[in-house]
């Protein structure tokens, strides 16, 4: 992990007619680091990313991605840059099975640009590359679960489709909107992992959660935001320890119950 | 909505024969090649959109109608994918317009008369949207239905609403969606 910013984001301000949901958000996230956003509900935290992605038109603020201005581009030139965002609310491709899900994604331009799944950088027949993606997020490949149509398959497989969507498009950054939440304690267990070996691939996460233990778990520096502002930013330890971050979530037991953990 | 500004244009400007149409358009020459002609492309179009859409190409089609944020988060313009669906269907319809106006032998005004908007939209609805053999079938349904009912003259496009009103109450899915569905429950069906 070296200290070089990716991701520069300065003072994001979105409004909603008259309900300000982000407010001069201001930060930055370092190549190859698990960047933790957390904060409670309606304070704006998907409504971030969704500035950063280009899926809403933020109302003012800049996005810098490698020093170059992205903001204000449509969401698929974002993703095509390599900055790729899971869905808070899993979409999958419902009628379509799960290894077809991924034919999507290796169809765009960037997937075909930078290939290279099956060597001589050119990509081999997208059905099996897919499959191939599958089994490495954790579908069984000799099992029928990567045949089955998307919209039988249970939260767990289709949180893991969401993120092998991301996957398939090789990218620079993968931003994840509550990878864990709806998922079992043992789903979560199996997924951690998952998350730590994209660290290691040099995939920087972003990574939004109301699942405390497991973020700070990976987590390198975390964000708190309410009401569309920045609270504090810092190391998982810094946030434990802060007072204020007490008040934001203050009467939900989490936070004590983490730090009891910790 | 486009038949209907195209139909004031020709009207207006005097274009493509003005109110009289053009005349004179060579036929098909045999009733038999006309009669065949047609029902050999409808079925090469239809196997054709069949080999479609289970092509990559065909599955981010299909990938857009599903769920087009996703399509978006790909990395891909879903303004170009459509754009695209717009260009293969208008191409067919371009085929069954030449194919009309040899048959007709002449091409005009009335030809951008409401039966031809409605009838595909009836059809599509009656055989299931979403399908590929569904809106063929409304047609095959469609069609004889509008030759019997030819006695009550221009009266027809109420019948046609009557039929597609019927549908979109009572089964609005269509008739391939419906059919597949009970094939498929009466495939495991146990008589007790």
């Amino acid at each position: 992990m070296n200290n070089q910013p990716i991701l520069r984001i300065q003072e994001v301000i979105k409004n909603f007619g008259g309900v300000i949901a982000v407010n001069g958000v201001d930060f930055h996230v370092n190549e190859g680091e698990i960047f933790g956003i957390i904060g409670p509900n309606g304070s704006g935290k998907t409504t971030l990313i969704n500035c950063i992605t280009g899926f809403i038109k933020m109302t003012s603020g800049r996005v810098l991605f490698r020093e170059k201005d992205i903001s204000g581009k449509s969401a698929h030139k974002i993703a095509d840059m390599g900055i790729t965002r899971t869905f808070q609310i899993m979409r999958p491709y419902y009628s379509l099975p799960s290894y077809k899900n991924l034919v999507i994604p290796l169809f765009s331009p960037r997937a075909k640009r930078t290939g290279g799944w099956r060597g001589g950088g050119k990509l081999g027949d997208r059905d099996t590359v897919s499959i191939d993606i599958l089994e490495e997020i954790g579908f069984e490949r000799d099992s029928f679960v990567p045949y089955k149509v998307a919209s039988t398959l249970p939260t767990g497989y289709l949180k893991r489709l969401e993120l092998a969507r991301c996957l398939a498009l090789k990218p620079e950054i993968i931003i994840c909107d509550e990878i864990f939440s709806g998922l079992s304690m043992s789903e979560i267990a199996s997924m951690v992992p998952l998350i730590e070996r994209l660290q290691m691939d040099g995939i920087t996460l972003i990574m939004i959660e109301h699942r405390l233990r497991e973020l700070f778990q990976v987590a390198n520096r975390v964000m708190v935001l309410n009401f569309g502002e920045k609270v504090i930013e810092g190391t998982p330890d810094q946030i434990m320890a802060d007072e204020k971050v007490k008040e934001v979530y203050f009467g939900s037991e989490e936070v004590e119950e983490v730090m009891s953990h910790a | 909505m486009y038949p209907l500004a195209l139909a004031r244009i020709i009207e207006a400007l005097d274009i493509l024969g003005g109110t009289d149409g053009i005349m004179g358009i060579e036929s098909f020459g045999n009733r038999w090649v006309e009669q065949y002609f047609v029902i050999v492309m409808v079925l090469l179009f239809l196997f054709g959109a069949r080999r479609l859409v289970n092509l990559d190409i065909g599955l981010v089609l299909r990938a857009v109608k599903d769920n087009d944020q996703a399509v978006r988060a790909s990395g891909m313009s879903i303004t170009f994918y459509k754009a695209v669906a717009v260009f293969i269907a208008s191409a067919m319809g371009c085929m069954g317009g030449a194919c009309l106006v040899h048959i007709y032998m002449w091409s005009g005004i009335s030809l951008l008369a409401l039966d031809f908007s409605i009838l595909p939209i009836a059809a599509t609805v009656i055989g299931g949207a979403g399908t590929l053999v569904g809106p063929v079938l409304g047609c095959l349904i469609l069609v004889p239905i509008s030759e019997l009912l030819r006695a009550f003259g221009t009266l027809r496009i109420v019948f046609y609403s009557l039929i597609l009103v019927a549908f979109i109450v009572f089964r609005s899915e269509g008739i391939m969606v419906y059919g597949r569905r009970k094939y498929h429950q009466f495939e495991r069906w146990v008589r007790i």
